[in-house]
């Protein structure tokens, strides 16, 4: 037997008043949140999952965290790889927030698991791992807000351009970095979050030229003529195999939003002793210190017949 | 009981060492199109920390925005195991050179080798990112490679480590609801083959090495001239030296002064060789100016000049000095060694001594020493004998004569197989005795017979002479025996000479063809009892002094 006609839960203006309601007290009691959708670059079809992402837009909007005391999850952890920090939350968003700000300009139907929130109350990245649409469940026949589960982003030095400044340098501060000396021409430095190329092979007629590439993460200006420069997201375009900077007094640096040319004199590597100019922005890592450490007694006096790893072939 | 303290940082070591293998491994990823978007050096850090150390490092004084930072890899010290299959030999010690100190060298004692146990984690948000760390991992690992490392600081012997990958293991948390996040962790065990070193230190080393070597060529003159000129060069001898002038850099000394090894030949400070037991007089004609001392190889002072005299008998063997007390380079070597004549001589390994008991009776000190010695080498073990034979009375007052060898009245003798004995009957008495010199003949021509009853007046010599390997000799030259007997009067000399080998009767006789009752038994003995005989003789005299 049907449900009777005469009496309907799903009278709109009612559903629009429920909905307004809840916006505003989201409004009222909720944090500003970034919304950061995730772009696919490329999507491993073997092993399922997405071997590379970025971040190119970030959308404010509010959102409700429903944990009173605190976030949820293990907290704080110590484990083998360093500090980890499990940071669990439920943020509720309106939707028609959602489909208003970020939706229609995404061309989404909902929030994506994998999408990110930057909260920055805390300065933290949250990333969703799971997207309750039904909850509360059909009250005035309608679904006025998505409850997203997330917990604290494990950052895989992904690329953040998303044009907001307290999110890409907040990021960029944990993003790999590469050290190394420029002379620079005149004072003309680099500007933080730029791009800069290194051409390492220039084309020829039937091959594109072999480019480097990086995102300037820091920026120490020495003098006029002498900067130190740490970058991340290193690339390579024209090529598929693994390829470093260059120290090199005519392959020059060349900036893309400065239009500034620097020429390498120095990449920090791990045989360099400089903790602080090699991976500067991890300060649990090792590799530095095991390579000095070891120097006083690792012996390479003989070469090793059984496979030298750092054999040239 | 162990005590004392030392730490060569071996786990400490192993850690790094362990570490630097895996801190330079990378991690890129590639866009659809196959171009690389990004390219990662994977960090690396040694699992266990102090936790607020953790929070410094990775936070920077700020809140962590991030859960953690991936791929990352971190790794363990999992067990520690004594590793039986290295068993070492206890007596094995490691000795280096100490550098610019010769006296000493540095030293370890004790070692032991254990396998520590090693777990490298490697941490991945995805598993491509997870299998490119793991694949530029395992094809190193054979299952085993191995480093060099210098395992104790100051020392530079290699110790080869053996780092062994015993597997690997994964965890992928991919299954449940969708707030579990998925964790996907490689586990990679290893044993990394290590020693565990003792405490250093320093060992002495062997500075001083007294040597003696005969050279058998002067050794055979030595022994020949001891026994020619008497027993002095058997005996502790004195020596005398005069310094005749200086020039605060050498003493030089007066010429025509001899050592052990002959006349000085260099008188700059010369090197003055001498047996323990010798006495050397220096005198400083120059005193008081330079006086001398003499020093033992440690720089101790054991005899001084005392009024331009200075003596001094060494009791002990080894390096001495004379020393000048007020210059450093006026100084010279004394080498004291044993008189090596006098030391017993291994049958197997030095030269023999021949005829040493030709002093018929006694024959076992130098005093007894009459014949002429002969040397020949050790292979041989040829040995010859002289006998001089005189003829003398037996019984004083009477008329009965006897042959004397080597003075004693007719002895019985013993032969051994292999050598040869000579019967010099040069000596007048064998042409005249008992008669003078000169006067009237009575000869003694000498028979050797293996008939006991001398030889009748109805037989001619040539029936009871034994004339295998005998051989007669008239002023040297080789005669018959019949010539031997007719020109036996008017000779200059006169020798019988008898070869004894193993054929030779076991006993045989020796007697006078003209007169009975002069001569006596020769017994043969065998080559073993020659052998025992002649170590019996050695032994014999190293008990008494030697020879």
């Amino acid at each position: 037997m049907p449900r009777n006609v005469y009496f309907s839960q799903a009278v709109r203006s009612e559903q629009h008043l429920y909905e307004d309601l809840v916006i505003e007290s989201l409004k009222i009691f909720g944090q500003d949140v970034y919304y950061i959708p995730r772009d696919l670059v490329n999507r491993d079809s073997i092993l399922n999952e997405a071997s590379t992402s970025t971040f190119n837009d970030a959308y404010l909007m509010e959102a409700y965290i429903e944990n009173v005391d605190g976030f949820e999850g293990a907290g704080d952890l110590y484990q083998k790889f360093g500090l980890e920090i499990r940071d669990e939350a439920s943020f509720v968003i309106s939707r028609r927030s959602w489909n208003s700000t970020i939706g229609s300009y995404e061309n989404l139907n909902k929030p994506q698991e994998g999408d990110l929130l930057f909260l920055p109350m805390t300065n933290s990245f949250f990333e969703i791992t799971f997207v309750e649409a039904d909850k509360p469940f059909y009250q005035l026949s309608n679904l006025p807000v998505y409850k997203l589960t997330c917990s604290l982003f494990e950052y895989n030095d992904e690329e953040f351009d998303t044009g907001i400044d307290i999110i890409d340098d907040e990021i960029g501060g944990e993003a790999y970095l590469t050290g190394m000396q420029l002379t620079v021409t005149g004072g003309n430095h680099f500007t933080q979050g730029e791009t800069v190329t290194q051409t390492l092979v220039d084309a020829a007629d039937d091959t594109p030229a072999v480019q480097i590439y990086g995102t300037v993460q820091t920026l120490d200006k020495t003098s006029t003529v002498l900067g130190k420069i740490g970058v991340s997201n290193i690339g390579v375009t024209g090529a598929s195999d693994y390829r470093q900077f260059l120290v090199s007094s005519t392959n020059g640096l060349v900036g893309s939003e400065s239009g500034n040319t620097c020429y390498i004199t120095q990449i920090y590597d791990v045989g360099d002793d400089d903790a602080d100019n090699f991976m500067a922005n991890d300060g649990a890592a090792q590799n530095v210190a095991f390579e000095t450490f070891t120097d006083n007694f690792l012996d390479f006096t003989e070469t090793n017949p059984f496979g030298d790893p750092s054999e040239n072939f | 009981m162990f005590g004392g303290h030392f730490y060569h940082a071996t786990m400490r070591k192993s850690v790094a060492v362990f570490g630097t293998l895996f801190n330079n491994i990378n991690v890129i990823r590639k866009a659809a199109d196959g171009s690389i978007l990004n390219q990662v050096k994977v960090p690396l850090s040694y699992g266990p920390k102090e936790k607020f150390l953790a929070r410094l490092d990775q936070e920077h004084g700020r809140n962590q925005p991030v859960a953690l930072k991936l791929p990352r890899m971190g790794f363990e010290i999992t067990s520690l195991s004594v590793d039986s299959n290295q068993k070492l030999s206890k007596l094995n010690k490691i000795i280096e050179d100490h550098g610019s100190n010769v006296t000493k060298r540095k030293a370890i004692n004790n070692y032991t080798s254990y396998d520590i146990g090693m777990s490298l984690y490697i941490m991945a948000k995805s598993q491509d990112d997870g299998l490119q760390i793991v694949e530029q991992v395992l094809p190193y690992f054979t299952p085993d490679y191995t480093v060099s490392i210098k395992p104790v600081d100051n020392f530079d012997f290699k110790q080869d480590v053996p780092i062994v990958l015993n597997g690997v293991n994964i965890q992928d948390d991919y299954e449940g609801d969708f707030a579990t996040r998925r964790v996907l962790i490689y586990q990679l065990d290893f044993t990394m083959k290590m020693k565990f070193y003792g405490p250093t230190g320093d060992a002495p080393i062997i500075r001083e090495v007294d040597v003696d070597i005969i050279d058998l060529t002067q050794f055979e003159e030595d022994v020949a001239a001891a026994i020619e000129g008497g027993t002095s060069l058997l005996n502790s001898q004195s020596f005398a030296y005069t310094i005749i002038s200086a020039d605060n850099n050498n003493y030089t000394f007066e010429t025509g002064a001899n050592d052990r090894e002959g006349t000085l030949e260099n008188l700059a400070d010369p090197t003055l060789n001498i047996f323990n037991g010798d006495t050397i007089a220096i005198t400083n004609s120059l005193a008081p100016n330079h006086p001398l001392q003499i020093e033992n190889g440690r720089g101790d002072v054991v005899a001084s000049e005392s009024g331009g005299t200075l003596t001094f008998t060494p009791t002990t063997n080894g390096t001495y000095y004379y020393q000048c007390t007020s210059h450093a380079g006026m100084r010279g070597l004394i080498i004291v060694t044993d008189n090596y004549l006098t030391q017993a001589i291994d049958p197997d390994a030095g030269p023999i001594i021949e005829n040493i008991n030709t002093a018929v009776g006694e024959t076992d000190t130098p005093d007894n020493f009459t014949a002429t010695t002969t040397i020949k080498d050790n292979n041989a073990r040829r040995l010859s004998a002289l006998y001089n034979v005189t003829v003398v009375t037996t019984v004083e007052g009477e008329s009965e004569n006897q042959y004397a060898l080597n003075g004693t009245n007719a002895p019985d003798i013993e032969f051994i197989s292999g050598y040869t004995y000579t019967f010099d009957q040069t000596d007048l008495t064998n042409v005249y005795y008992p008669n003078p010199n000169g006067s009237t003949f009575n000869q003694h021509p000498i028979l050797f017979s293996d008939v006991q009853e001398d030889l009748q007046e109805d037989q001619s010599p040539d029936d009871i002479a034994y004339d295998e390997g005998v051989s007669y000799f008239i002023d040297g030259a080789a005669v018959t025996a019949t010539a031997y007997y007719d020109q036996f009067n008017t000779a200059t000399s006169r020798q019988v000479q008898i070869v004894i080998t193993d054929d030779t009767p076991d006993l045989l006789y020796y007697m006078c063809i003209n007169h009975t009752g002069m001569g006596g038994a020769i017994t043969l003995i065998t080559s073993t009892a020659a052998d025992e005989a002649v170590v019996a003789l050695e032994q014999s005299a190293e008990e008494d002094g030697g020879y």
